[in-house]
């Protein structure tokens, strides 16, 4: 990926590859390959869209953005500093600094913890301030996010979908972090109430400046929160640029394929006769991996996987070989 | 013409303090290959209203107070067990919101679909496999996925081979509860086009319950909004897109445009829907309501005509605000039908 | 499928060899048997025949492969409360153990699901509490009370059932009908468990909803998936059985392997010991590889891992 303007780099990832060994016994022990070329950027203060369908990467992705797994090869650094040099005390700073919120609001919680207990946890975990202190933290926490103090002293199955999410993004900011991954924190929720945590997440970052990775199906949401946008398909960035650029000018098939599902109001009468999955992680075919499902495939698409990426225009990337400048 | 008519159905479920009425006189009517919307959310009732039909409330502790469900006429809260037993899966087949869940992991996919195909239709292993098999072609599902596992195939695969499962029996109605919920956006629009498909081919019914306006409006002919265990809007489906009345139908559309986020701010509701236990028989919406009077908190809801049309809903303020007006252009028309009194 | 069945017996008999080297190296740990062959008063020359005929003075690698090809002809050495071969008493034996494990496992299969299907379905009913506390009242009960009682009503008092020995068809019954029933309870419970937790389901609802009838819906889609767990249960049941409950045996004198290893621990027969064990560890290998390709053959889900 060429150079990007030299801002403070708050995350970067270099040629992420992340491969499994899967299979069992003593043979038949294939690789599956996750991620195979992941590289993107985000700056202090910016937010990033990923999207993508299931199977993805988009989860893998997130894993090795907040370092739960080591990559097979590639560079994750974080102001600078690579995550594979860190020591005990780096990590403690990056767990205060990086938080996540998840897809299930109820599966991120402890059933048995009220509230209060959720809140003051991380506060607890890291020894910061008197026992006092966490408590008004928890309630200031409640009421940023929307909600009354009084709810800290309930539990988690009390609550609705869109209220748990908001206790999660409280959750997530009492160690004031810097940068937020957001692993679909809206698509379990009903349609009235997306908006109601759209809305949240997008007043907190302008008042807080907190970096977003977001990451999402629904390339709609996408378009409301994050400055920028790369599109990743079977473990592969395929377009990657500002939103503006990605909405107004969008050169992957995939991506143009994204964009028409978010809109499209009709259904027309001509229906796909087989159905498409996406190629087998253990043995992925030679060309593009997009090209069965692709309106533009060629013979060359099958032939040879399109790594390199093509600057469309400043800033903006694809690999579509179709691409002419 | 009407296949399914549902009337006055109330369901709830039995609380210590009374009764939590998740479904509140809530009366509609499918008509013989029509395509029929259920649009709300959580909690709204639709799911409740399917699980009513399908007479399986008893399993998920749930009691019915009171109305009918009429199939081609017959009451079905009155079947037996043999009779229930034919009319699911057999008349009105189901497809779920999450496949992957509701497939039984220990058999093939191929084997589930014959299963039903030899419990209805009374064809052999041979022939219900042979039928299965033309069903996948049909469907789309690669041949050699017959022998495959529920594990071993992906989401947007498994709602098909649900709807395998559903047109099976040749059913005359299928009740489809959620279906892309739990797919990818581009993997929704496929699977509508299949819906769209069996719908043509089938000439079966359907009864689609989602809470995402674009399924809806890109299926059926005509919708119901449901809130707090209420109808609030019925109607043609152009017609409520194109000129909602009730307040709900109207914030719903905005928030769920998707359109709207091109704008500084997304349109939401705030504010959540009530805990039906022992409702009340106002508007339950008013809380959240931008129009709210204190009329609102006082008069009882019922469904009042907007049209000749069969366009209902359930805004006291807009029911008086047409008969204003009619009744300045002379017209004295009495708009209030179908009223009940809700809850108990 | 194959894959996973070739995988079972690769890592079977590496269990399997790991153990004989422990059983070897423990058995020769706990003193060497020449303090107990070997007569107190023999000379050094004669001390230096006896080592050499029993192969002790040779280094100990060598013994064991001295061992492992004599165990794979099936000469597991001599016992030295006999100096008859092992192999004989065992293999004499082990068919009696045999036939009273199967048919105690027969009557704890057949019991056991019994039981455990029909307080499944009478679980809304006044029976559920009475089929629980019967559950838990046999699984309070020590087995060889309960086997004194039975032997002494039907056995002593009534002279109906044999007590002792394996002499024909009506001696099974007391021991596999006692044990067999106590055992059954503990399947019940689990199956019972299991299969209320699966007609809770999403994928049953669907069965229901799909208007498949009753016993369909029962015996082949919830029972199946409820097995899986009764499979592993079964499974240890049978191995224990198998490699000779001293207990049951010994209240019957049943000429099986679980006697045998009772006298010959008392005996400080270490050749016995010796070759017990081998064998022992054979049968809970077996029927775990067994139980193992049975998991595999119901669930889909466990072929493609290890």
């Amino acid at each position: 990926m060429p150079q990007k303007m030299e801002r403070s780099k708050l995350l970067e990832l270099e040629n992420i590859k992340q491969q499994y060994k899967v299979g069992f016994g003593f043979r038949n022990k294939k690789t599956a390959v996750c991620l195979s070329d992941i590289s993107f950027d985000i700056e202090e203060g910016q937010t990033l869209g990923l999207v993508g369908e299931s199977g993805s990467g988009k989860t893998t992705t997130t894993r090795v953005v907040l370092g739960i797994e080591a990559p097979t090869s590639g560079d994750v650094r974080y102001k600078g500093k690579s995550l594979s040099e860190y020591g005990r005390k780096d990590w403690k700073q990056f767990r205060q600094e990086v938080q996540a919120v998840f897809q299930n609001p109820l599966d991120s919680f402890d059933p048995r913890f009220k509230v209060r207990k959720i809140l003051e946890e991380p506060l607890s975990i890291n020894n910061i301030g008197s026992p006092t202190e966490r408590r008004e933290k928890a309630e200031s926490l409640l009421e940023m996010v929307g909600l009354s103090a009084e709810f800290a002293d309930r539990y988690p199955h009390e609550f609705s979908g869109g209220q748990l999410q908001r206790i999660a993004i409280a959750r997530a900011l009492a160690l004031g972090p810097k940068l937020l991954v957001l692993d679909e924190p809206v698509s379990a929720l009903d349609v009235s109430v997306r908006g109601q945590i759209l809305n949240l997440l997008h007043d907190l970052q302008v008042e807080k400046k907190i970096s977003y990775l977001y990451i999402s199906h629904d390339i709609a949401s996408v378009r409301y929160l994050c400055d920028k946008i790369a599109i990743i398909y079977f473990g592969q960035i395929v377009e990657y640029g500002s939103t503006e650029q990605i909405f107004e000018k969008p050169i992957h098939p995939y991506t143009k394929e994204l964009l028409k599902a978010g809109v499209v109001t009709e259904l027309s009468d001509n229906v796909e006769s087989v159905v498409h999955e996406v190629p087998s992680v253990t043995d992925p075919p030679p060309g593009c991996p997009f090209a069965d499902r692709c309106p533009v495939c060629t013979g060359a698409c099958r032939a040879k996987n399109p790594t390199e990426y093509k600057e469309v225009e400043k800033g903006h990337f694809s690999t579509c070989i179709h691409y002419t400048i | 013409m009407a296949l399914l008519e549902v009337k006055d159905l109330v369901t709830y479920f039995p609380h210590e303090k009374g009764k939590v009425q998740v479904v509140d006189h809530v009366s509609f009517t499918v008509n013989e290959r029509e395509c029929f919307g259920i649009i709300g959310e959580s909690g709204c009732g639709k799911s409740m209203t399917a699980t009513s039909v399908m007479q399986y409330h008893n399993e998920v502790g749930a009691k019915i107070g009171g109305g009918q469900i009429l199939f081609e006429g017959r009451d079905v809260m009155s079947f037996g067990k043999k009779e229930l037993q034919d009319y699911r899966g057999g008349e009105v087949a189901m497809i779920m919101q999450n496949t992957m869940s509701a497939l039984d992991p220990l058999f093939t996919v191929g084997d589930q679909v014959a299963e039903t195909i030899r419990r209805h239709t009374g064809a052999g292993k041979k022939e219900a496999r042979k039928r299965a098999e033309e069903i996948f072609t049909f469907l789309g599902i690669p041949a050699d996925r017959y022998k495959a596992y529920p594990h071993e195939l992906s989401g947007g695969m498994l709602q098909r081979i649900a709807g395998g499962i559903a047109i099976g029996s040749n059913p005359k109605l299928i009740i489809a509860d959620e279906p892309t919920t739990a797919l990818d956006a581009t993997v929704q629009l496929q699977y509508m086009q299949l819906l769209k498909k069996i719908q043509k081919q089938t000439k079966a019914a359907i009864l689609l319950i989602s809470h995402d306006i674009r399924v809806i409006q890109m299926m059926c002919s005509r919708i119901a909004v449901m809130y707090a265990g209420q109808i609030v809007e019925e109607g043609n489906t152009d017609e409520i897109m194109e000129h909602p009345v009730h307040p709900y139908t109207k914030a719903l559309l905005e928030a769920a445009n998707p359109h709207a986020l091109k704008v500084d701010r997304i349109s939401t509701i705030n504010g959540q829907p009530p805990f039906l236990l022992n409702p009340p028989a106002t508007c339950r919406f008013a809380d959240r309501c931008a129009n709210c009077t204190h009329r609102c908190h006082q008069q009882e809801t019922g469904l009042y005509a907007d049209n000749d049309g069969g366009h209902f809903h359930r805004c006291i303020l807009a029911a008086e605000e047409k008969e204003r007006n009619a009744t300045e252009n002379g017209k004295i028309e009495a708009f209030r039908i179908r009223e009940h009194k809700a809850a108990i | 499928m194959f894959k996973y069945v070739l995988d079972k017996l690769i890592q079977s008999f590496a269990t399997l060899l790991i153990v004989v080297i422990a059983i070897f190296l423990i058995t020769r740990a706990t003193g060497s048997p020449e303090d107990i062959y070997i007569p107190m008063d023999a000379t050094d020359e004669m001390r230096d025949v006896y080592m050499a005929n029993l192969g002790l003075d040779k280094p100990l690698p060598l013994q064991f492969v001295y061992f492992v090809k004599e165990a794979l002809h099936g000469n597991l050495g001599n016992s030295y409360a006999t100096r008859k071969p092992v192999m004989d008493s065992i293999a004499t034996r082990f068919p009696n153990t045999v036939r009273l494990a199967l048919s105690i496992m027969l009557v704890t299969t057949v019991l056991g699901f019994a039981f455990g299907i029909v307080s499944t379905l009478l679980r809304k009913t006044v029976w559920n509490k009475f089929f629980l506390s019967f559950f838990a009242l046999c699984h309070s009960i020590p087995g060889f009370f309960v086997l004194m009682i039975a032997i002494d009503v039907f056995g002593v008092r009534l002279r109906v059932l044999p007590i002792a020995g394996n002499s024909g068809l009506l001696s099974y019954i007391l021991p596999s009908c006692t044990m067999g029933l106590l055992f059954s309870t503990n399947i019940a419970l689990v199956l019972r468990n299991s299969m209320v937790e699966i007609m809770d389901s999403e994928y049953i609802k669907l069965v229901k909803l799909k208007g498949m009838k009753e016993h369909n819906v029962i015996l082949k889609h919830v029972l199946k998936n409820a097995s899986i767990p009764v499979v592993g249960m079964l499974s240890m049941m049978l191995a224990m059985q198998l490699t000779g409950t001293m207990i049951t045996e010994t209240m019957f004198a049943w000429p099986g392997i679980g006697l045998l290893t009772y006298q010959s621990i008392i005996n400080r027969d270490y050749a016995m010991i010796q070759g017990l064990v081998v064998i022992m560890t054979l049968i809970v290998i077996s029927v775990n590889f067994f139980a193992d390709i049975l998991y595999a053959a119901i669930d889909p889900r466990i072929r493609g891992q290890v």
